[in-house]
């Protein structure tokens, strides 16, 4: 349907409307029409995804040159929303007719997902592909004619660059589009993006340094960002700008300093002009220049205003000079990590240490990672994989020599599992996530934060140092409720369940839980979710489960499936417990609550009937680098350190929940199994949709009240559930929507009551007697209109 | 030996000593019959027509007389008889047991193809419980089947059909009830005449069994825990169900078994073996592993194909596929990132990995779909099955080939035409998930066009008299109109209030509600065995000038009939009149109308024997 918004035509895929993506729509544009940072929440599955493309699109209409960049997760998030938005632009385009400009959706991944040369894509690892690319398409090996080509590449090279695609392209559609006319999808797709109208990938092109400035940089700055489902958009940040090296990585990169002095031997031998034009080329400029983005694999490691911009200093010009540089520089960092005490200090002293042991300033280090790529050009190599270790430290001490503010330098034992020890691991961490946020919110015009799960909002503003000027958060308007909550706060013996760290091992606890799981699957049909809050709880308590025989029970009723350390085999895991759901077989799947499963997977429908939350998923408070953290936010934003640490434990549980709910006549049970939910300082940071549903019989229930409550939920959910109920409430149809104040339809003249006003109004009365059928519409406009 | 008169053409194929009924004698297998000849006598004592050997039992090779059960279907009394013969031969006594069902079987007619020979052999596992293996091969599979047909009068039934009849009565009591009555106990209608007019309850019932298979149960039926643990001694239960379920999880254990047993070491030793090796307690966490050469030779690659984990998957659907995300094969260990959380690390879970893979094994076995341990050898097949699956799913294009796993593995690489289809149906499967239904317009779907193939039946009218003008036809709408605008509901009130009277009326001794009764089962027996006889009178019943003449077969089975019927008749009266002595008027009365239909029949009978005469 079309409407209007404030005299935006919005061209909207489907027939009806949620009041929710109604509010959403109008919400954003009144963002975009002011510019600025923007905040929106709106309860997960209702079609958030749908509302924004179709608004952003239509606005487009009317600002041809503004792009969207959209940022979602995984890649199954991406290849959602570039289907979503392919049916968006259909029906806007089809609604157009001859109108309807030339657009182009286009998605974004890695060469992992979009090669398609028959050996390298068979590799499933991103960084082995990466290299094997190089190694076919790097310029010194084209030169050279007996080298092995890609032809995908080639062929690239000489057609690809006049190629003007349209329409919307998927990665698949870019494979498929490389197959047919034998063209490398992923460097066509580096290419058109800068011409696409809307571009899908993920954060990391637009947060992490080493890939956005490849990538993102050319994109204008009346660009629309939106950063889907954002609510662990601080650890992004954080992970973007963050390095760990232990002593394997520097032993690696010991190695791979032998290994590059031996190549400069040989080439002193063979071609030491290459050697010394790279000089020269240092003298006079940048250590980047010369190159072209293509080729390279990834830039500095620094945001774009801090890469340092000049010439590279004498004492690095030279490459043995650069190579004995970083070899002591790796000494140093190996006699650090020799102390057992757990040693935390800011990045300055670490630099003051290191000038005392090596002499090396921190203004040098910043130029180590442009210079290591610059000699690795010259040296002709193409297995940048083998090099991993010394690619990172030449990051790590760009990242060093730039930053010192909100980071934290954090030396502390690390648990090893190939020898089963602990061992030193030293920590480069940032701490201050707006510090990666800030060049997106100076850069663009319009940035915009939205998830399901944003609350409180207030920690998010402070958290990413920025000022929002439109917060919005949603409800669900509903006509049954379809989220049954469970607040499970103990057993039937009535012993209290919690995953607190001192009774997690309790065998009553334990027993508990277990037999919660087992009447849950008697009586709850199709797919169970199983929540752990880390991956040691799961493997403690279902050892035990094994051994009291429970999960023999478990599978007399259901199916189990797990989630595991290897991301291949837990998503065959979870495609074979689809097709338990499917076949009538019913499963449960125990996964991790900040695992991979939690991330990005719907539970929709049969797959998602209820899940179970094993406590609350807080993060170790062990750890150092919380410690830091915690510490770094109460002093600069007076944020307590409890509030964080529920913040975050909630906003895990929230995700992890609001997985298996998609549209309103789905449902679900949701049972939040600890005591400590039942506090109302844990249940208040809840999003709103969910806590709506919370009513007093849902608090403080024993495991036989809640599987009493729940089979009374079922019951209730499996009768018919009409579109009829629901329209006026929960649903809206174009009428309801025009009878809104933004959209009411437009006259031509001036807004007075004209005949015109009055035959709209009369027509709309005669749709609305047709097309509804029973007459329990409630809102007061229209009973003054039935009643005729 | 003792000789007794042939038959001509009859030829001794074999002969033993045995006893029956604790007189010595021999029994003879001839190429016509089985004869047994007591000792001292001339003459058969006994003789069995082959064919009418029902079934025939052996006993097992460990108990001590070697015995013979014979069990024969007497044509005459038309009941199972068994025989059972002690086989006394000092050395050949088992060969002679063993040789003669053999032959038996071979020549034996086909009134049941199948019914031969279940050996009944225990199973090997002594002591254990014995539900039967799988049984050794019947020796008797390639018999001449259909030899003696021509002179059968009835036709084959097989073993199946057998079942089913037993099933159907099993689960329908009336009809249990009904087969008891006439077939067994009077003997008035025939096994064969009851079923024939019931094909069609065979049939369905046939067609519904046969199509769907339950499914492998969900649990772990192979996890033998210890039944009895005393101080000293752990006794584990073997059933063939377990044991075919370990097999299945365990190739490896399979292989052994089939090298080792029963030659090397026996099957007792095997499974103590097995319980004591590190396979039984691989899937437990913590038990010690103790150095077992017998299944470490076997152990199959099973670690090897974890290899497989390292290939990328293609065929896997792109809604739940992990390992594409950017960051997914961020091992932990590569440096970028800061390590928030040890215990969220996930190689914490390497100790438990094993039995959490083998939930996910086993879960996939039962599925039925593939798994990443088992996608290994013969990729050729695969590849053909997939090829083969493409098609199918060209036709119905929904659901992926699950059980075609591509992954890089494969010594032929994927075309690129099966790439493209991988790619498009992706496509589909990521469509269907977006669309949200909630939002969609229901679908009015075309209503089906109205075909009139005759339109003078509707529009035309016989007389055209009665062609109303335009004018008059729109008077008439208008009419109708007005009618329909101010009709009001009646009052239905009281159309239904003797209805109502009639339901709110007490439930209790209506006559017309016939409560459970014994009267009343009674009541249901004889209408339904009525109904039956009747049933096969008329269906044989011969009318001057309709239909063909019977067959004496027809005949012969309308005579039964009717004297069967008179029977009927006779003991309806016979309740009919008690009942009315007892005062019963009423329920006397409800058995007018199955003795009236009763007496059609007897008459029909009565003017046919008299046209006959």
């Amino acid at each position: 349907m079309k409407f209007f918004i404030d005299d935006l035509a919005v061209y909207f895929p489907y027939h009806y409307c949620y009041p929710e993506q109604y509010q959403y729509m109008v919400s954003l544009k009144k963002s975009l029409d002011e510019g600025g940072p923007c905040i929106l929440e709106m309860p997960s599955g209702t079609g958030k995804t749908v509302s924004l493309l179709a608004l952003i699109s239509s606005y487009q209409l009317v600002n041809p040159t503004v792009k969207l960049l959209y940022c979602s997760r995984t890649v199954p998030e991406i290849e959602q929303a570039t289907e979503e938005a392919r049916r968006v632009l259909n029906y806007r385009n089809s609604q157009l007719g001859e109108k309807a400009p030339k657009t182009l959706c286009i998605s974004m991944s890695s060469r992992r997902n979009l090669c398609i040369h028959p050996r390298v894509s068979e590799e499933r690892e991103g960084k082995i592909v990466d290299s094997l690319c190089r190694e076919l398409t790097s310029p010194w090996n084209r030169e050279n004619p007996n080298s092995e080509r890609c032809k995908f590449f080639e062929n690239f090279e000489d057609k690809g660059k006049e190629i003007l695609l349209e329409g919307v392209y998927s990665l698949e559609d870019l494979k498929e589009y490389g197959l047919k006319n034998q063209m490398c999808p992923y460097f066509l797709d580096r290419h058109v993006l800068n011409f696409a109208n809307i571009v899908i990938f993920s954060y990391q092109y637009l947060l992490d340094p080493k890939i956005a400035s490849l990538v993102s940089s050319s994109f204008a700055t009346n660009s629309i960002v939106v950063f889907d489902e954002a609510h662990n958009i601080d650890n992004v940040c954080i992970n973007a700008l963050s390095v760990n090296l232990d002593n394997k990585i520097l032993d690696a990169s010991l190695k791979n300093v032998t290994k590059i002095n031996k190549q400069i031997e040989e080439i002193k031998k063979v071609d030491e002009k290459r050697l010394k034009e790279e000089y020269s080329r240092l003298v006079q400029g940048l250590a980047r220049s010369g190159t072209n983005r293509t080729e390279e694999v990834s830039a500095d490691p620094v945001l774009p205003n801090d890469v340092i911009q000049e010439a590279v200093p004498g004492n690095i010009r030279k490459a043995e000079h650069f190579m004995s540089l970083i070899k002591r520089v790796i000494d140093y960092l190996k006699s650090r990590l020799k102390s057992q005490m757990v040693i935390s200090e800011s990045p300055m002293a670490f630099l003051q240490g290191l000038y005392h042991a090596t002499s090396i300033t921190s203004r040098t280090l910043r130029f180590c990672s442009a210079r290591l790529s610059s000699l690795l050009r010259t040296l002709k190599i193409n297995d940048i994989n083998a090099f991993s270790g010394i690619s990172l430290i030449a990051d790590f001490a760009t990242l060093v020599g730039t930053y010192n503010n909100g980071f934290l330098i954090i030396i502390e034992p690390y648990y090893q599992r190939q020898n089963n020890t602990y061992d030193q691991i030293f920590q480069f961490c940032c701490l201050d996530a707006s510090i990666g946020m800030k060049p997106i919110f100076d850069r663009f015009r319009s940035v915009i934060i939205t998830s399901g799960t944003l609350s409180p909002l207030d920690i998010y503003t402070k958290m990413l140092n920025f000022r929002p000027k439109v917060i919005e958060k949603l409800s669900m308007s509903l006509n049954r409720n379809c989220i049954c909550p469970c607040i499970l706060t103990r057993g039937s013996d009535q012993i209290s369940i919690s995953t607190k760290f001192d009774v997690r091992s309790d065998t009553a606890v334990v027993r508990n839980y277990g037999s919660l799981l087992v009447e849950v699957s008697a009586i709850v049909p199709d797919g169970i979710i199983c929540f752990f809050t880390s991956y040691s709880y799961m493997e403690q308590i279902v050892s035990v489960w094994n051994e009291m025989g429970l999960l023999n029970n478990i599978l007399t009723n259901k199916l189990i499936f797990v989630e595991t350390s290897d991301p291949a085999e837990s998503a065959l895991a979870l495609q074979n417990y689809k097709k338990a759901c499917d076949s009538g077989r019913g499963a449960v799947l125990l996964s991790v609550a900040r695992g991979k499963i939690s991330e990005g997977i719907d539970f929709d429908n049969q797959y998602g009937r209820c899940v179970i939350l094993y406590g609350i998923p807080y993060i170790n408070t062990e750890s150092k680098v919380l410690r830091a953290r915690l510490e770094f936010l109460r002093d600069r934003y007076q944020i307590r350190e409890n509030e964080f640490l529920t913040f975050d434990a909630m906003r895990t549980a929230s995700q992890c929940v609001g997985r298996v709910i998609r549209g309103k006549s789905d449902y679900g049970i949701m049972i939040f199994a600890d005591k400590r939910y039942n506090r109302l300082d844990k249940r208040n940071k809840l999003p709103q949709w969910i806590l709506q549903f919370c009513q007093n019989q849902h608090l403080n229930l024993s495991t036989d009240m809640a599987i009493s409550l729940s089979k009374q939920f079922l019951r209730e959910m499996g009768q018919p559930f009409t579109r009829e109920e629901q329209l006026g409430k929960s649903l809206w149809s174009i009428e309801h929507i025009e009878m809104q104040p933004a959209s009411k339809p437009k006259n031509h003249l001036n807004g007075k009551n004209t005949q015109q006003d009055i035959q709209n109004i009369t027509t709309t009365t005669t749709t609305i007697a047709t097309t509804t059928t029973s007459a329990t519409i409630t809102t007061d406009d229209t009973d003054t209109v039935m009643n005729e | 030996m003792s000789r007794f008169s042939k038959e001509p053409g009859e030829l001794v194929l074999l002969r033993a000593l045995t006893k029956h009924s604790q007189q010595q004698g021999t029994l003879f297998f001839t190429n016509i019959r089985l004869v047994w000849v007591q000792h001292g006598y001339s003459e058969p004592s006994l003789h069995l027509k082959i064919s009418e050997i029902k079934s025939q039992f052996i006993s097992t090779i460990k108990s001590a007389k070697a015995l013979l059960r014979l069990s024969v279907r007497d044509s005459i009394k038309n009941a199972l008889q068994d025989f059972v013969f002690e086989f006394i031969h000092p050395t050949n006594a088992r060969t002679d047991l063993n040789s003669f069902p053999t032959a038996s079987g071979q020549s034996s007619n086909s009134t049941s193809p199948n019914s031969t020979s279940p050996t009944g052999a225990s199973p090997k596992l002594e002591g254990k419980s014995g539900t039967a293996t799988g049984k050794d091969e019947d020796p008797n599979s390639d018999k001449p089947e259909y030899q003696y047909l021509s002179q059968l009068k009835n036709p084959s039934i097989s073993e199946q059909q057998i079942k089913q009849r037993v099933q159907l009565l099993m689960s329908n009591k009336e009809l249990k009830q009904l087969y008891e009555q006439l077939v067994v106990q009077d003997k008035v209608i025939t096994e064969s005449d009851f079923w024939e007019s019931r094909k069609t309850l065979l049939k369905t019932d046939s067609t519904r069994s046969e199509r769907q298979n339950t499914g492998m149960p969900s649990n772990f039926i192979a996890d033998v825990r210890p039944s009895t643990e005393t101080a000293n001694t752990i006794k584990y239960k073997f059933t063939p169900t377990v044991i075919h379920q370990i097999f299945i999880q365990h190739p490896s254990v399979e292989k052994a078994y089939k090298e080792n047993v029963p030659l090397k070491i026996s099957e007792q030793a095997f499974w103590r073996k097995y319980v004591q090796s590190k396979y039984f307690h691989r899937d437990r966490t913590n038990a010690p592993p103790i150095d077992d050469d017998l299944f470490s030779k076997y152990e199959t690659d099973e670690f090897n194909k974890l290899r497989i984990l390292k290939r990328k998957l293609i065929d896997i659907s792109p809604l739940v596929d992990l390992s594409s995300s950017d960051n997914a094969d961020a091992d932990i260990h590569s440096g970028y990132g800061v390590l928030l959380d040890q215990s969220q690390d996930p190689y914490r879970l390497e100790k438990a990995l094993p039995l959490l893979r083998r939930f996910n094994r086993h879960s996939a076995l039962v599925l039925g779909s593939k798994d990443l341990l088992s996608s290994s050898s013969s990729s050729k097949d695969k590849i053909t099955q997939a090829q083969k699956k493409q098609k199918e799913m060209d036709l119905e294009s929904t659901s992926p080939p699950i059980n075609t796993l591509y992954n890089g593995d494969d010594e032929e690489n994927v075309t690129t035409e099966q790439m493209e289809k991988i790619l498009e149906n992706h496509k589909k499967q990521v469509n269907q998930h977006i669309v949200i239904n909630d939002l969609e317009q229901e679908n009015r779907s075309a209503p089906t066009p109205l075909k009139i193939l005759d339109q003078k039946r509707y529009f035309e009218g016989h007389s055209s008299a009665n062609k109303l003008t335009d004018e008059e036809k729109r008077m008439l709408i208008d009419d109708f109109n007005y009618e329909y605008t101010r009709w009001n509901q009646p009052d239905l009130g009281e159309v239904y209030e003797p209805y109502n009277k009639a339901t709110n009326a007490s439930k209790g001794n209506d006559e017309y509600q016939l409560p459970e009764s014994n009267f009343k089962k009674d009541l249901f027996a004889s209408f339904q065995q009525s109904n039956e006889l009747l049933r096969h009178f008329w269906s044989t019943t011969y009318t001057l000038g309709r239909g063909a003449p019977p067959t004496p077969q027809q005949l012969d089975k309308n005579n039964k009939m009717s004297i069967a019927i008179s029977k009927q008749y006779d003991k309806i009266e016979e309740k009919k009149k008690q009942l009315i002595s007892q005062n019963k008027i009423n329920q006397a009365s409800l058995l007018t109308p199955i003795l009236e239909s009763l007496h059609k029949a007897i008459e029909k009978k009565d003017s046919q024997i008299y046209h006959n005469k």
